[in-house]
């Protein structure tokens, strides 16, 4: 079975998976035309894949470039498209301590988003980021500690020790 | 000997500590220190709190415009005036500055008002000079302030010979604010005005004198409606108790003949020709018993009341008699149901499924409270405590359907609905925005881009996306955050929307309903033998209503009709 057969037997599959990480990374709306943009492009250049169980892991690198550029591009044009964020949400946590996940440096942020926020295995965010697993590792570390840092008074008093 | 004698302990040890949940993984010395040093217990407990933060659920969720500030609003604060990289000095400093701002504010409030001309009465007096339908007013942009959308862009609208002009402060979503004060050619330009909840906009629509319709023959109901099917066609009534003794469920057309009826429970369409129903039965074994040891049999009928499918499964609701809550078509070509499944309905456990014409999805936390109109996108309210009794309190989600994967989350927005509470259908008062980006809920308009709420009042959307509400004894139209008050209407009624445009304004004295046509006509719905009206329910295409009201002897009156 060829990359082209896999594409098409599982698309939708591969559709949902690619928009849920546009949308984690910060697609919003866009995420499911970012997602079949990148689904296309796989069609297109299918032949630049040389591991075909590699599949699912290159399409999901497509589609987080493509993210990528369209923030980059939403930056750019100061665009006007309200704020949203894939944020960790839990009705006994303020929503201000949730949104110290935005704060954090971006590659950290993309590393947390996609192992704690997407589910990926540190090996699949490797993947997606274009690093080493230890570099994620890294990330997912320094994450940690500068969360850690900036929800430093956030906790309540009782909960202290 | 202390290994630690002047310092901390290692953010390291701490976060593998509070990955432990223990300071028990720490040295002696160092458990000894945390013990007397705050800054050392605060990192420990930031850690925890992040671990905590890090295994919730996550969600794509709008972020109000203060967290959107770089640092956290309270860390702000913070960090100003308790920071140990700031010094006692500058902890001193910073309340001082901020009371001589305060002091300096209330001195301009005070002094300036001096060095303006005495503000000219406004004709219709007070707020409701915003309201009043004299000025044919239009917004223009002074010199000094051009006419950008920006927020805090002054715009003026010029005096009239009925009035005064009013400075208006438009905000970034479209927002405005107005009240009257002095006209800007008349002095000092006043500083931009703060951008509060949008008010209505004295541009209202030409007043219009209704035509008395001939009498319309109405059909009474023994029993009560339901729900109209999407395309208006048909309308369910209920009869019965419900419960073990099943409710009987007529199917009616626009005219009030039955076309067909069957017993069950909970009903609602699925589609224009497609009738869900509920059946709840106790005992009998199994695993699919509610805490009341009952359970719910879902069954699709015809528009003759025959069962024309079974869904699978059996669905156990603890709340299910008391609350009647447990069906919830999309009433579009889609053909979605949601289905409550296990947990008590209306509480923070309450989960359904969705019925895609095919099969079932896996269980989702929350209550759906409305589908878009093309059925793809469902609002599920997370309830909160204090939901109950037909009225539902907590943050709302919106999922893709029949995924339901997460699309927008309003986690910070706390938002009421209200649902008809006992009884044989489950309708919350929600309904989306043509184009799905607004969601307009018991009273509520909630904006899915921006994650804002607005009280707007009740009411419905217009095919072109206009908001038609019942706010403050008038009827408004709301486009693109602006109200215009349309003066056709009366005051104090309600208004009910059709989808293709036509809305009805009915009173709670004994003023005749008014009804405006998609085509743009007004005339009075003279209803035969009907003294005052309670409810009315406006078919989906606008062709009849369902009402409940008194009759001219004082008899309870229900009843159904076409409209001219």
């Amino acid at each position: 079975m060829g990359v082209r057969d896999r594409l098409d037997d599982n698309y939708s599959k591969h559709f949902a998976d690619l928009t849920a990480l546009c949308r984690a990374l910060g697609a919003g709306d866009s995420a499911e035309d970012i997602a079949q943009e990148a689904l296309l492009h796989g069609q297109e250049h299918r032949h630049e894949l040389r591991d075909e169980a590699k599949l699912q892991s290159w399409l999901r690198r497509i589609a987080a470039r493509r993210t990528f550029e369209y923030l980059r591009r939403q930056r750019r044009y100061e665009s006007q498209e309200p704020a949203r964020a894939f944020i960790p949400v839990d009705p006994s946590i303020s929503i201000d301590v949730s949104a110290a996940i935005t704060r954090l440096p971006e590659r950290e942020r993309v590393a947390v988003v996609l192992v704690y926020g997407v589910g990926y295995e540190q090996e699949e965010a490797a993947a997606v980021m274009n690093v080493t697993r230890g570099t994620v590792a890294t990330l997912l570390y320094r994450a940690r500690k500068h969360l850690a840092e900036l929800l430093v008074g956030y906790a309540p008093d009782g909960d202290v020790l | 000997m202390n290994p630690i004698p002047h310092g901390h302990v290692s953010s390291d040890h701490l976060g593998e500590a509070a990955r432990h949940g223990s300071l028990e993984y720490l040295r002696e010395a160092e458990r000894g220190h945390v013990d007397g040093c705050e800054r050392c217990k605060r990192l420990y407990a930031g850690y925890r709190l992040t671990d905590r933060l890090l295994s919730a659920n996550w969600r794509q969720t709008s972020l109000p415009a203060a967290i959107l500030e770089r640092r956290p609003i309270r860390v702000g604060v913070r960090s100003l005036l308790g920071s140990p990289s700031v010094g006692s000095g500058w902890r001193f400093l910073v309340p001082v500055a901020l009371a001589a701002c305060l002091i300096a504010l209330v001195g301009v409030g005070v002094l300036v008002p001096q060095f303006l001309p005495p503000p000219v009465p406004a004709a219709s007096g007070g707020n409701t000079s915003a309201m009043s339908p004299s000025p044919s007013a239009t917004l223009e942009a002074t010199p000094d302030a051009p006419a950008s959308a920006s927020a805090g862009a002054t715009l003026a609208i010029p005096a009239t010979s009925d009035g005064p002009g009013q400075l208006t402060g438009v905000g970034p979503g479209g927002s405005s604010a107005t009240g009257p004060g002095p006209v800007a050619s008349h002095g000092p330009v006043a500083t931009p005005v703060p951008v509060v909840t949008p008010v209505p906009v004295a541009t209202p629509l030409p007043v219009a004198t209704p035509v008395p319709a001939r009498p319309v023959k109405l059909a009474t109901l023994a029993g009560w409606p339901i729900a109209w099917a999407p395309d208006g066609a048909h309308l369910l009534v209920a009869r019965g108790s419900g419960g073990t003794n099943q409710r009987q469920i007529q199917i009616r057309d626009s005219a009030g003949a039955v076309t067909g009826s069957f017993s069950a429970d909970h009903a609602t369409w699925v589609d224009s020709r497609t009738i869900a129903a509920a059946t709840e039965s106790v005992g009998g074994g199994g695993g699919g018993q509610g805490p009341g040891g009952s359970s719910v049999t879902v069954r699709l009928l015809d528009l003759n009341g025959n069962v024309t499918a079974t869904i699978p499964g059996q669905y156990s609701e603890g709340g299910l008699s008391s609350s009647g809550a447990i069906l919830l078509g999309s009433g579009s070509g889609s053909g979605y149901l949601a289905i409550a499944s296990q947990g008590g309905w209306g509480s923070s456990q309450s989960s359904f499924l969705i019925w895609d014409g095919h099969g079932l999805s896996a269980s989702f936390a929350g209550m759906p409270i409305a589908f878009s109109r093309d059925g793809k996108r469902l609002a599920v309210l997370h309830p909160s405590q204090g939901s109950g009794g037909g009225s539902f309190q907590g943050w709302l989600e919106i999922v893709s359907v029949p995924s339901l994967g997460s699309i927008t989350s309003l986690y910070h927005a706390n938002i009421h609905v209200a649902s008809q509470g006992a009884g044989p259908g489950y309708a919350p008062d929600a309904a989306f925005s043509p184009d799905g980006n607004s969601l307009l809920v018991s009273g509520t308009l909630v904006d899915l881009s921006r994650g804002s709420t607005t009280q707007v009042g009740e009411g419905g959307w217009l095919p072109d996306g206009t908001l038609l509400t019942s706010n403050g004894g008038v009827v408004q139209r709301w486009q693109a955050g602006h109200a215009t008050t349309d003066t056709r209407f009366g005051a104090g009624g309600s208004v009910e929307v059709s989808g293709h445009g036509d809305v009805v304004e009915y009173f709670p004295d004994n003023r005749p309903p008014l009804l405006l046509t998609a085509r743009g006509t007004l005339q009075q719905l003279n209803l035969s033998g009907i003294a005052s009206l309670d409810d009315l329910s406006l078919a989906p295409d606008g062709g009849a209503v369902a009402i409940s009201g008194r009759g001219t002897d004082g008899s309870r009156v229900i009843g159904v009709a076409p409209l001219p």
